[in-house]
């Protein structure tokens, strides 16, 4: 491994976030391609039965913000994923408007790792909170 | 508990292994998986685990796990 330096930018505490929605549409993209086409996810009364409004947001479909966070949001294009943990805790619906927020909480040097804290909030509503790693590899 | 105790729930976790056992002499070739990929979630988790920092060139230096240990220890004095 070679004696690089991160960039000055990659500080513990860096923070980043953005806005962002889904759809009804993009959910039948999903499913489309993830396969699941569980009626969770596209069917109101069924949905409705399941004690929901709406259908609700696939939660890999939420975690798709944690690609977006290492391969388009980082001060460079040079980390790849590397790992991801994320929690559940509410239902997303569509339209819903969504914040995601990510905090560079640990950088390795020796390694060129970094893992940040996420979460992904609906107003003061956390819905999801996980850990994403990525090795920065210029 | 002493080094290589604490160390070895954190290799059970890396390598997923609850029964991986580890030595001084344990080198990454007796391990299955211990590739560069896992060997960047080893340093990361050894690091937070004894909040201590190495440098690439450290790590690059080890051997086994017993080197592991004798760094970690100088570098839990250094602190």
């Amino acid at each position: 491994m070679s004696n690089l330096d991160f960039p000055k930018i990659y500080k513990e505490g860096l923070h980043i976030e953005w806005p962002f929605s889904f759809s009804l549409e993009d959910m039948k993209v999903f499913s489309k391609l993830s396969k699941d086409f569980n009626s969770i996810h596209s069917n109101t009364q069924f949905a409705k039965s399941k004690g929901f409004e709406t259908p609700i947001v696939h939660g890999l479909l939420l975690s798709s913000q944690m690609s977006r966070l290492i391969g388009q949001e980082l001060p460079d294009k040079n980390s790849i994923l590397t790992g991801i943990k994320m929690n559940f805790n509410k239902p997303c619906f569509p339209n819903d408007n969504l914040v995601f927020i990510a905090d560079l909480k640990n950088i390795s040097p020796s390694t060129y790792s970094l893992e940040f804290n996420c979460k992904i909030l609906r107003k003061d509503d956390i819905l999801c909170t996980g850990k994403v790693s990525a090795i920065w590899k210029p | 508990m002493n080094v290589i105790e604490k160390l070895l729930p954190i290799f059970q976790n890396v390598f997923d292994d609850d029964d991986l056992i580890i030595t001084n002499f344990t080198t990454a070739k007796d391990i299955n998986g211990w590739d560069s990929l896992a060997h960047i979630r080893l340093i990361v988790a050894i690091e937070k685990s004894f909040q201590i920092r190495f440098s690439a060139n450290e790590i690059s230096k080890l051997e086994n796990v017993g080197e592991m240990v004798d760094l970690i220890i100088l570098k839990k004095k250094n602190v």
